[in-house]
């Protein structure tokens, strides 16, 4: 098994600047769709509005908001339950719709991805430099890194992105490179105070989307103190790739950690013998809480309701707190290894 | 310097030299034509010549040879070989003076192809023969010398690269020296057997196309007829020679490998797509440039000229198949201009060559950049390998060394009284190993009215040009002297 956490760190650094209005982002399906976190922005047009309005004002949009951050509380949300600005919501959602619902959350951070600063030309910049320069047509990537010999090296792997030699936290460099006119910053040093203060430099400066790199798991929730857009845990990350691939059963695919909220998603395809096939979702007897978020049958996404019958070889996006996980898992006939 | 090593070496050189008469010897046999004595006696010379040197270098042990032996021996090759090579010219009294013979020669062993002959079908078969073979052998001398010697010592024109990167370009083709220069010698000789066969096919006499094969292959550009090229008036001769021409102005490394891994893959070079560009871009702009001026009735003939021209003069081979001298003013500069670019490194074409020319954009274009962005780290990235900053450098070098060579020469031509263009021409020609210049030394013209001095300097211009700068210019150096 092949883990590479900078490659993952990558990933969501990508995700996160397509998607600048997104606090987290992590792939679902093999990237056909996601979990979403968004904050509702003051001038979002979903203030006030319950939940089933929202849906029906915009009955194309494939997505589901699973859970709903107030304060310090989080809860599953009800068809009556009304937005607040500040709210964070949890969403699944169909990859190529992110960008709307993204401007319904955000409308003033819903925009193409031109110029973005990366400090730090190590693994993590690297690899995001890299993905971003793979991925987003005509993007303008400037790494800035303190070691010469470093910057030489990344120069040369990495064509078309600029590399400059400097002092990341060095104002006038960003200012004459032009950081006020960026869409994305991205702080990847080796310490994560580093980090977090060169984020909110960067915010500061007028960068419009700002992100921390962090080692330690209890500065994820600094976003609420300090001027930073995102802040990414790579040992999260790596977390998330082991645990994928060590505590659940082969059937499942993928699993995003949610720490800020203690919960979990996992997806899981049905197995021939799984005493769910032929249920509808209400027949099932899910522990509180959980959720059935997406459902992948052949090339299909969709969201599926109380009504919804299960079939063998679905996919299934299940929602749940890290607790309740495990007899959520056994309903479908899968255990914990 | 140890000269006795040098001796040792130049008089197996010179036997070489000397054998290799045989084959005009033949056709002089053949003719039964009065060149039979000239290249007797020349044989008889050169085998003496030969002698002494050895004779003189006979205890010198060759394994002693050190990077200043290795190039005096590359330099004086060129210089003693043209001593040889101008004997049967002498000899047979076809061209009295020694400094027009030696003109002669060292234009053919240079493959640079200007020529002081007046009226050159007025000369017997053998002659003109061994004419166009001292440019296949320069041309052979060249390839492997580049490709095979040079890097030895530490010119490393087809190595730029960094070690760990590998590539076409870097590929090293063999590992033992031996095995590198006879695989080129097989790629030349099955271009030339080729293009002998291919041009007779189209109607071409055999001995015409032995001699034309010979010049083409080695982009030296001597031609048996007056006229050159344009004698023939066939669109099959101009598209063949173009051909020839363009293969053997690319590297023959590029050539082996795609012979050897049957696939046309070793042509994505860099230097190779820079190089067909060039040609590409220029062929249309003189093509349409002519076109438009009403020189040739139909667009294809206008696209055939231009093409041909092109290719003659970026391959500094110099065959002329129409009087491009009457041509607009904007199409001469840009022959000009690729007299200056030359072909491809490991070719046997001569000037600066598209690959220093190409690491030059790519350094200016990266200069700019790091004036706009102080501080950032800009890198040379050729294809997708980085240019290691010392080869930049000497890359670089190289071409300002080229400037102030051919701007000092320049000064010495118009010094004996020769007009602007004459001497800009002249030697740019020389000094780029093509051959025909403008002005006086024009396509139809040819360098016999030249003064003396200035002869001596073409001279001069063609063994630099030919030898990489360097290697002649470190005859000029005391320290080379020095034990």
């Amino acid at each position: 098994m092949m883990i590479s956490p900078e490659r993952s760190v990558a990933k969501e650094i990508e995700e996160l600047l397509a998607v600048r209005g997104a606090l987290h982002a992590a792939e679902l399906a093999g990237g056909k769709a996601g979990i979403y976190v968004f904050r509702v922005a003051e001038d979002s047009p979903m203030c006030g509005l319950p939940l089933f309005e929202v849906r029906n004002r915009n009955k194309q949009l494939i997505t589901l908001i699973v859970c709903i951050q107030r304060g310090a509380k989080s809860f599953v949300p009800k068809a009556k339950d009304v937005l607040r600005p500040g709210d964070i919501c949890y969403t699944m959602c169909y990859r190529d719709q992110v960008h709307e619902l993204e401007s319904l959350f955000q409308p003033m951070l819903s925009k193409k991805l031109k110029r973005v600063f990366i400090i730090g030309a190590g693994k993590i910049g690297f690899q995001a430099a890299k993905r971003l320069m793979e991925r987003v047509p005509r993007i303008d990537v400037r790494i800035v890194e303190q070691d010469r010999a470093k910057c030489e090296k990344v120069a040369s792997e990495l064509q078309g992105v600029l590399v400059i030699c400097g002092d990341g936290a060095d104002s006038e460099l960003l200012l004459s490179e032009g950081i006020e006119y960026c869409d994305g910053f991205v702080a990847t040093t080796d310490q994560d105070e580093t980090n977090l203060m060169l984020a909110v430099l960067g915010k500061t400066l007028g960068a419009s989307k700002s992100i921390a790199v962090v080692k330690r798991p209890n500065y994820l929730n600094m976003t609420q103190h300090i001027p930073v857009d995102s802040i990414l845990n790579r040992n999260q990350t790596l977390a998330e790739v082991i645990i994928r691939n060590v505590r659940y059963p082969g059937s499942s695919r993928v699993l995003t950690l949610l720490e800020e909220i203690s919960a979990e998603a996992l997806e899981l395809t049905l197995p021939d013998g799984s005493p769910a096939v032929g249920k509808t979702l209400r027949e099932l007897d899910l522990p509180s809480g959980t959720i059935i978020g997406l459902l992948e049958r052949e090339e299909d996404i969709l969201i599926p309701t109380g009504t919804t019958k299960l079939l063998s070889g679905d996919k299934i996006v299940i929602f749940a707190s890290t607790d309740t996980m495990p007899a959520a898992i056994k309903v479908f006939g899968e255990a914990l290894k | 310097m140890s000269l006795r090593i040098v001796a040792k070496f130049l008089s197996a050189l010179v036997m070489l030299i000397s054998a290799s008469m045989l084959f005009p010897l033949m056709w002089a046999l053949a003719d039964g034509s009065p060149d039979v004595r000239a290249f007797e006696l020349s044989i008889a010379a050169g085998v003496a010549f030969a002698l002494l040197l050895y004779a003189f270098g006979r205890n010198a042990d060759a394994k002693k040879m050190r990077t200043k032996e290795a190039f005096a021996a590359v330099a004086l090759s060129w210089v003693f070989a043209s001593c040889q090579g101008c004997l049967p010219y002498l000899f047979g009294g076809y061209v009295p003076s020694f400094t027009d013979a030696y003109f002669e020669t060292i234009s053919g062993f240079t493959t640079t192809g200007a020529t002081i002959l007046t009226n050159i079908e007025a000369n017997p078969r053998g002659i003109l023969m061994w004419r166009s073979q001292t440019q296949w052998l320069g041309g052979m001398g060249i390839v492997v010398l580049t490709i095979a010697l040079m890097p030895m010592l530490g010119m490393k024109v087809t190595q730029l690269f960094k070690a760990e990167a590998p590539g076409p370009v870097l590929e090293k083709i063999s590992p033992r020296i031996q095995d590198m220069a006879l695989a080129l010698w097989k790629v030349y000789m099955g271009l030339t057997f080729i293009g002998i066969v291919v041009l007779a096919a189209g109607g071409m006499s055999v001995y015409d196309s032995i001699c034309h094969i010979f010049t083409a292959v080695s982009t030296g550009g001597f031609s048996p007829r007056n006229a050159s090229i344009a004698a023939y008036a066939s669109p099959y001769v101009d598209w063949v020679l173009a051909i020839v021409m363009f293969l053997s102005g690319a590297n023959f490394n590029l050539h082996f490998l795609a012979i050897r891994n049957r696939t046309l893959k070793s042509y994505r070079d860099p230097e190779f797509r820079f190089y067909s560009k060039i040609i590409f871009f220029s062929s249309c702009a003189v093509a349409v440039y002519i076109y438009l001026h009403g020189f040739f009735g139909n667009a294809a003939d206008a696209l055939r000229f231009a093409a041909f021209h092109v290719i003659s003069i970026i391959t500094t081979t110099g065959f002329v198949s129409a009087d491009y001298s009457l041509w607009p003013p904007f199409t001469q500069m840009l022959l000009l201009a690729l007299m200056f670019v030359g072909g491809c490194a490991g070719s046997t074409a001569g000037a600066i060559k598209c690959i220093r020319v190409k690491i030059a954009e790519k350094k200016i274009l990266c200069e700019i950049k790091s004036f706009l962005h102080p501080g950032a780290a800009v890198p040379v990235i050729v294809g997708d390998q980085t240019v290691d900053p010392k080869a930049v450098s000497s890359m670089v070098t190289f071409i300002a060394l080229y400037f102030i060579i051919f701007t000092l020469s320049v000064l010495a031509v118009s010094a004996t009284g020769q007009d602007m263009i004459t001497s800009i021409g002249g030697v740019a020609t020389t000094l780029g190993n093509v051959g025909p210049g403008f002005g006086a030394v024009g396509p139809v013209n040819n360098f016999s009215a030249q003064p003396f001095a200035a002869k001596w300097v073409y001279i001069f211009c063609m063994l630099c040009g030919r030898l990489e700068l360097y290697t002649v210019l470190i005859l000029f150096s005391k320290d080379a002297w020095r034990r």
